[in-house]
């Protein structure tokens, strides 16, 4: 009997037994998104640098209850809007953690989020060169993903919808196809709103996927976790399992044969 | 002999202090514990082991930075 056994996923030359990778914003409060991680069972958890508040030091630290020795950090570029900012702020967190494997996030504006790509593009080539292992946040478009994937970076992430909509995948042809042309790891990255929406990206052969809204905007976001940990399992294996093709008219699954007489 | 004093901002505050402060008793002055922090300093990020060395000098802009949560 075949039996099909999983490989691990490798990123930036690591690698990772989940394909789940868990955003640490919007959470009610650091304990609770502590306990979501540990539900998703993710090893890779996306992290935001900010200036530290002079005023409240009582303020609760991220790193006391997320350890960045148990778990990857990624620093992202949340709410940079051109290259620049985006390099001057992995810069400040490859000192902060030692880390050179960050997630690139050039914004266009504020009412969609989408990336603008073309200072997307600057920005990878720009970090690349400084030893950068850029996970790039990109829009849904094979051309684009094409030219990212040119500059040297180390994985594509392109969107499903817009950051924190929850509306699933939209286009999921434009993602099939950057999945096929793709020599490197794709991570779905925005836009899943349940645990079928991550499902369906590993069903359609992304190798991750990345929530956060989806599990922090959950009215139980523990359960989401663990709910979405096992979506991701479930999409993976059905992606290797092979679907069924689909057909236009119904095929029995018994036998027609030697029924009992109807009349 | 009268302690000058310069004006720094830092995170886009002006702040007053006396001259001659490293990195490492800015931080002391202002409670900010030394881990899980990164300073620029005008555009520069100073490395950790050079905290002690960087003395603040009138108009310079500081940003100190930390890890939040994020997407």
């Amino acid at each position: 009997m075949e039996r099909i056994s999983d490989i691990k996923i490798n990123i930036a030359k690591k690698e990772f037994s989940s394909r789940l990778i868990i955003g640490t914003g919007k959470f009610e409060n650091y304990e609770l998104n502590k306990l979501a991680l540990e539900a998703s069972e993710a090893e890779i958890v996306t992290v935001a640098i900010r200036r530290v508040n002079l005023t409240d030091k009582s303020l609760p630290k991220l790193t006391d209850f997320i350890s960045p020795k148990k778990y990857t950090f990624l620093p992202n570029t949340a709410g940079c809007f051109n290259a620049n900012e985006a390099v001057r702020t992995l810069r400040l967190a490859k000192d902060l953690g030692g880390w050179n494997m960050v997630k690139l996030e050039v914004l266009s504006d504020e009412k969609t989020l989408y990336p603008n790509m073309i200072e997307t593009i600057n920005a990878s080539e720009k970090l690349v060169e400084d030893g950068f292992k850029v996970l790039a946040y990109c829009n849904d478009d094979p051309v684009l993903c094409k030219i990212l994937e040119e500059t040297g970076c180390s994985a594509i992430m392109p969107l499903g919808s817009p950051i924190g909509s929850g509306l699933g995948i939209l286009n999921p042809l434009n993602i099939k196809l950057i999945i096929e042309q793709s020599n490197l790891p794709v991570i779905l990255d925005a836009g899943l709103g349940t645990a079928s929406d991550a499902s369906f990206a590993m069903e359609l052969g992304c190798d991750a996927v990345l929530a956060n809204s989806a599990i922090a905007e959950a009215k139980y976001p523990i359960l989401m976790a663990e709910s979405f940990k096992n979506a991701v399992i479930a999409g993976r294996q059905s992606f290797l399992a092979k679907r069924m093709k689909k057909k236009v008219y119904a095929s029995s699954s018994s036998p027609l044969q030697n029924l009992i007489s109807r009349s | 002999m009268t302690e000058k004093t310069i004006q720094v901002f830092i995170n886009g505050k002006k702040k007053s202090f006396s001259e001659n402060n490293t990195l490492v008793s800015l931080l002391n002055i202002l409670e900010i514990d030394g881990n899980g922090i990164a300073i620029e300093v005008n555009l520069v990020v100073i490395p950790k082991s050079q905290y002690k060395n960087i003395i603040i000098k009138n108009d310079d802009k500081i940003e100190i930075v930390q890890f939040i949560g994020g997407g």
